[in-house]
């Protein structure tokens, strides 16, 4: 059974002079926050935009915890409290590039660097502590898409990555510990990777369930955390355009999709289909 | 010489003079239209690919299956000289590329799809650096493109087209091949008019004025 919105939404808040829609997350009290050039929206569950927030820089990532937002820029990460005011700035603009994935963990920032083609661990005043998934890509993540995503597995603290040119899902231990991957290029099943670079983008939901987007067909698939497959968007959801979807999902497992080019947001339930996690 | 002084000789040195002056201008007008047609037609004009009329280039969506062959086929010369152009700087060097692979081509055993898309097998696929020994997707590979082979078809290119691809390759006219017909026969059949005449004269007029 296909996976089918059950609401889609956006796009006329979102700019038109904006390249593209980037990153989104669910903060604390269940709004989605979609990055847009310089702007950060916030939407309820019902669609509606309900607050907005404009900064001095490019977004490209956006992340969540409890009480705070993180938003990945060149050159660094800004941490915002729950209603967008920045409080502090984590820079590292000699080693860091364009931010495209943010996790926040107790003590130590996870950054996905696309420009340098790297995972990173930094600690929150700003020291590189580690470089994550070097000895497993030794020449890099590779990444024609131009983005680098990777998301948190609340089940067991793990990262997840989405390496697009290798078709594949990686796992790693926040201390930078390779621990597995799953995934493998191919046209013809669906829990295979297509195309020359897929999947693209990825989160993981509380439960452990692994979603990630793909362009060329542009869908979106549900995996168990081991990689079985459960369900993929049905053809026409996405625009035949539409790559590098930003993926968040909600407390309840609901799964929030946006398409950067036609500025799109697809809301996605999970429960619906019956899905568990295995 | 003899000079007629004959009253009835003068009309008919009138009317040769004037046979010959006409003839002379009408020499001296079919001279200059010529070398003004010639002029516009010289090697300063050039046919160019509108990449964003094309539809292999940009326009519309990708899938080899809805390639445009027109820049292949429609040439006078019996090889195109049209070009397939990869654009290394743009070029993603992925392991798996769509342009060079056919990539709903059954997969081998070493999980690579186990043909090729191109059907002059234009393409040549080196790797880069070192092979890493380890992990075969681990490596960045050139994707070059073999002028002797390439006719211009548009598999690659479509294959290529954003989303699916980065783009990077793309058709361009051989100006060193190209004959620079007044009347191009691919200029005639492409569908989207993407097939233009580039040149520091404007083009002559499709049709004389007054219909």
């Amino acid at each position: 059974m296909p996976l089918t919105a059950i609401r889609t939404f956006g796009s006329s808040e979102l700019g038109d002079d904006s390249p593209r829609a980037t990153g989104a997350a669910v903060d604390a009290r269940g709004r989605l926050l979609v990055a847009d050039n310089r702007r950060v929206f916030a939407y309820d569950a019902s669609g509606a935009c309900v607050a907005q927030n404009e900064y001095a820089e490019a977004i490209w990532s956006v992340a969540t915890t409890a009480t705070n937002r993180w938003y990945g820029v060149r050159g660094g990460v800004l941490e915002a409290d729950i209603d967008g005011r920045i409080v502090a700035e984590m820079r590292d603009r000699q080693q860091l590039g364009r931010v495209t994935a943010v996790i926040a963990l107790d003590d130590v920032l996870i950054v996905s660097d696309a420009t340098h083609r790297v995972l990173a661990a930094y600690s929150r005043d700003g020291r590189r502590l580690r470089d994550i998934g070097r000895d497993v890509n030794t020449r890099g993540f590779m990444i024609p898409n131009g983005t680098l995503d990777a998301a948190h597995d609340p089940t067991d603290d793990t990262i997840c990555v989405a390496h697009s040119q290798k078709h594949r899902v990686e796992r790693y231990r926040a201390d930078g510990a390779y621990l597995g991957a799953w995934g493998r290029f191919g046209m013809a099943d669906p829990a295979d990777f297509g195309g020359c670079c897929n999947p693209t983008n990825i989160a993981v939901s509380p439960s452990g369930l692994i979603a990630v987007s793909e362009k060329a067909p542009s869908q979106t698939k549900i995996y168990t955390r081991d990689g079985q497959f459960l369900a993929a968007t049905a053809p026409g959801e996405f625009a035949d355009e539409s790559k590098n979807i930003a993926l968040a999902f909600a407390d309840d497992e609901a799964l929030y999709a946006v398409e950067p080019q036609t500025r799109r947001i697809h809301l996605f339930s999970l429960v619906a289909l019956e899905v568990h996690a295995s | 010489m003899s000079v007629s002084n004959s009253p009835h000789d003068a009309p008919s040195d009138r009317r040769q003079f004037l046979q010959r002056a006409g003839r002379t201008a009408g020499a001296a007008a079919l001279i200059g239209v010529g070398g003004a047609l010639g002029r516009r037609a010289c090697i300063q004009d050039a046919w160019a690919i509108d990449p964003n009329q094309c539809i292999n280039i940009r326009l519309g969506v990708t899938g080899s299956d809805r390639v445009c062959d027109v820049c292949a086929t429609s040439c006078v010369l019996p090889l195109s000289a049209v070009r397939a152009v990869n654009d290394h700087g743009q070029c993603g060097r992925c392991c798996i590329c769509p342009a060079y692979f056919d990539v709903r081509s059954p997969v081998g055993p070493d999980g690579l799809p186990s043909k090729k898309l191109c059907p002059r097998d234009a393409i040549e696929r080196r790797v880069i650096g070192d092979v890493d020994p380890y992990d075969p997707l681990n490596n960045f590979y050139e994707y070059v493109v073999d002028d002797e082979k390439c006719n211009g078809c548009g598999l690659c290119v479509m294959e290529c087209k954003d989303p699916a691809g980065l783009g990077s390759i793309r058709l361009e006219v051989r100006y060193d091949l190209c004959l620079r017909c007044n009347r191009c026969t691919i200029a005639s059949d492409c569908p989207e008019e993407a097939y233009v005449r580039v040149g520091p004269q404007a083009a002559p007029a499709a049709q004389l004025e007054g219909g």
